[in-house]
């Protein structure tokens, strides 16, 4: 068990172009962090410097109190797991467990204790008879788990473990991985291109965006004030409504312009970062269930209520998506309760916004203003 | 040696006694005991001295053997009974076999070296395949895996339990930090190739821990065909680790402009270059621009989408491909601006690569001389 620190790390690639920029971030020992961000944000070679399979232009990267910049991959005390980490065929279960052991020469007493105790862990005992081919595509992804564990890292390093897999396994195995970690009490740093699998695995998450950290907080923070439009619409699905419009002051309460449609928003948007955008253009950004047709929470919040066409309506069971249109301009989501909406295609509906739920961003910076 | 300790090591399941081969200078080479292993055994001297093939002392049988010729080996078994002679008989005939096959694989992986290298005659080729039954004219792809580990964890090992059939897959060391994987080239379904370099790289990363890069040659059609493959994918690192640094798998058929650009003699590229760029105006265009440039190039100069996957507006993609025209006169919403953009700028990474290995070329020498 370690922490891990990243003090002003860069990556610059031959050519100039700078795949990660001072990224600086600790690490707790025991901690569950989730890098993520669209493909090609960094992240990936973030996890690899850590790991040492790809070198650091500038900064520092400890783990633990040790500085490991020049200390090779093997003798980090890491384990990683890959995407395409498979498995060796004709080897049985325990076999595939303990041929990393064996390559590094582990004492055969040690090999088997570590191997049993994971498989424990893992709840794969049962299956160490067992070859690749006659298991489930969930127990060889336990097993691939498995090879790492039995080395006993001080950190785990998990690229984009899930991603080859069928979406109702990737679902299991998110479960199976956050159990892990509770079990292990071990460092996880796990990278993903998916705000679904970080949202729900990670204790902390760092959201990236060409090669720059744009926010590291807990998925709750993260959901409900994000600092940018990026990380707005990035978490969350559906993303985040934005919607250009005009702020105003009018007799000290703040009003949103779009499209022919006025709304007030609450008092506690009366404050001078937000007073100070008076007559200045400003992004709104509404969450999908922060817009609702209920005809109650419509009369109870008329003061952020407008007409938008329903274009499609999306059936989901537990929730309902209206995608809709204000003034033919504006598209917007809302995510409703299927048991109370009314609305129906092709027809105009009444919405009203949570008005509480608003955030406010810079036109020009992107920067949230107030959320 | 390693193929030794494993028949022992398997022999140790079903034998209840201890065995093992000794060498000629009397040192337990593998055993079942494996405490044993590298000491010395005391009776080995006055054996090797003896002209008997079989001979019993302090308790063990010893019996001498030779697997190959000129090598001599000593299987010794506990006991001194007519079944502990039988063991050391039959243990002394599986070593033998074993080392054999061993021998005959150390031929065929050679003969293979030997085809990727040049270093076969054309017409002797298909009759040695037939020699060592390796099929001939079976389509295959080279794997050129290049690794910094020169040591400890074997990457080799590594790829032979991954791809376990011998018949497909060849696994070769060409040098300390060259591996060659020769495979036979899915017929039906062409990104299998992809997958397969994927496996590769990743299982070798968490594994050993090396850092890995993979080069990809055409399918050859014919066993003599596998040279030009090999030197294929040995240019495809060369290239690809020229204008594609931050790609870990690169092939030769997804080389691009790179191949055209890596032909091109400096001169011509240095003219190239100043007449594309005002001096000093590449190297002022800051991070954020050169990604956004790389952004609306892969998006195919689209710039909404360029602009929803930087996740910027569209107007700040305008401003900053402004910026760009002012700063080199070129106009990347435009075709021929872009193009002429895009080229100099790979002929410049060509050239800043080629100064580089020029600059260590000449610190190697001056070490040396």
């Amino acid at each position: 068990m370690a922490s891990v620190s990243l003090k002003n790390v860069y990556k610059r690639y031959e050519g100039g172009v700078l795949a990660v920029s001072d990224f600086t971030i600790d690490i707790a020992d025991r901690e569950f962090v989730i890098l993520v961000g669209p493909s090609g944000c960094g992240k990936s070679t973030t996890l690899r410097m850590i790991a040492g399979l790809e070198e650091i232009t500038e900064g520092e990267i400890y783990i633990g109190d040790r500085l490991v910049n020049d200390v090779q991959p093997k003798d980090r005390d890491i384990a990683m797991v890959f995407q395409n980490y498979a498995l060796y065929p004709h080897m049985t279960v325990y076999d595939n467990m303990a041929f990393g052991l064996k390559l590094r020469k582990t004492p055969k007493d040690e090999i088997k204790r570590r191997v049993t105790e994971s498989a424990r862990i893992l709840e794969i005992e049962h299956l160490l008879d067992r070859k690749p081919k006659a298991l489930s595509g969930g127990q060889r992804q336990r097993v691939a788990l498995g090879r790492a564990i039995v080395r006993d890292p001080k950190v785990f390093l998990m690229d984009e473990p899930l991603s080859n897999l069928d979406a109702k396994l990737r679902v299991q195995m998110r479960v199976e991985i956050t159990k892990l970690h509770q079990r292990l009490q071990t460092t996880f740093i796990y990278v993903t291109h998916d705000q679904t699998e970080a949202m729900t695995m990670g204790t902390r998450i760092v959201v990236m965006k060409d090669g720059f950290i744009q926010q590291i907080d807990n998925p709750s923070n993260l959901y409900r004030h994000p600092v940018n439009t990026f990380v707005a619409g990035f978490i969350g699905m559906p993303p985040m409504n934005f919607i250009n419009s005009t702020l105003a002051i009018k007799d000290g309460r703040v009003t949103i312009s779009f499209n022919d449609v006025t709304i007030t928003l609450p008092d506690k948007y009366a404050v001078p970062e937000v007073m100070a955008y008076d007559g200045k253009e400003v992004i709104m950004g509404v969450r999908p269930e922060a817009l609702n047709d209920e005809s109650r929470f419509v009369a109870e919040n008329s003061e952020t209520s407008f007409p938008a066409h329903v274009d499609v309506v999306e059936m989901l069971g537990a929730e309902t998506y209206l995608y809709l249109t204000v003034a033919d301009v504006v598209t917007l989501t809302a995510r409703v309760d299927p048991t109370v909406s009314h609305s129906k295609v092709g027809e105009v509906t009444t919405l009203a916004i949570d008005g509480n739920r608003v955030h406010l961003f810079d036109k020009e910076t992107e920067l949230v203003i107030l959320s | 040696m390693e193929d030794l300790k494993q028949c022992i090591r398997e022999a140790a399941g079903f034998i209840d006694r201890t065995a093992g081969i000794i060498d000629v200078d009397g040192i337990i080479l593998a055993c079942t005991d494996e405490i044993l292993e590298g000491r010395e055994d005391p009776s080995a001297r006055a054996v090797w001295m003896s002209e008997e093939e079989i001979r019993i002392v302090a308790g063990r049988t010893y019996l001498k053997f030779s697997p190959t010729e000129g090598d001599n080996l000593l299987c010794f078994i506990e006991g001194t009974d007519s079944v502990a002679r039988s063991y050391a008989e039959l243990l002394s005939l599986w070593f033998t076999a074993t080392l054999r096959q061993h021998n005959s694989e150390a031929e065929r992986e050679a003969f293979l070296k030997n085809v990727l290298l040049e270093n076969e005659l054309p017409g002797d080729i298909p009759l040695k395949a037939r020699e060592y039954k390796i099929p001939y004219s079976t389509p295959r792809i080279v794997y050129l895996i290049r690794t910094d580990q020169t040591e400890e964890i074997d990457c080799i090992e590594i790829l032979q339990n991954l791809f376990p059939d011998r018949q497909s897959y060849h696994v070769l060391a060409m040098d300390e930090e060259t591996i060659v994987m020769l495979a036979d080239a899915p017929r039906d379904n062409p990104a299998l190739t992809d997958e397969m370099a994927g496996q590769i790289l990743d299982n070798l990363n968490a594994e050993s821990m090396a850092k890995i890069r993979i080069g990809i040659g055409l399918a050859a059609n014919t066993l003599k065909d596998i040279a030009k493959s090999y030197r294929e994918a040995s240019l495809a690192l060369t290239v690809g680790s020229i204008f594609e640094s931050d790609a870990y798998v690169m092939r030769y058929d997804r080389l691009g402009l790179g191949r055209l650009i890596y032909q091109l003699p400096p001169t011509l590229c240095h003219m190239f270059l100043d007449e594309v760029f005002p001096k000093g105006a590449f190297e002022s265009l800051d991070n954020e621009t050169l990604r956004t440039i790389q952004k609306f190039f892969e998006n195919n100069l689209n710039g909404s989408e360029t602009s929803r996957q930087l996740f910027v507006h569209r107007n700040t993609l305008v401003y900053r491909l402004d910026k760009v025209q002012k700063i080199t006169g070129l106009d990347l919403r435009k075709f021929d601006d872009a193009v002429l953009f895009k080229l100099a700028s790979m002929v410049r990474k060509y050239l800043e690569r080629q100064e580089k290995d020029a600059l260590k070329a000449t610190g190697e020498r001056r070490r040396h001389g």
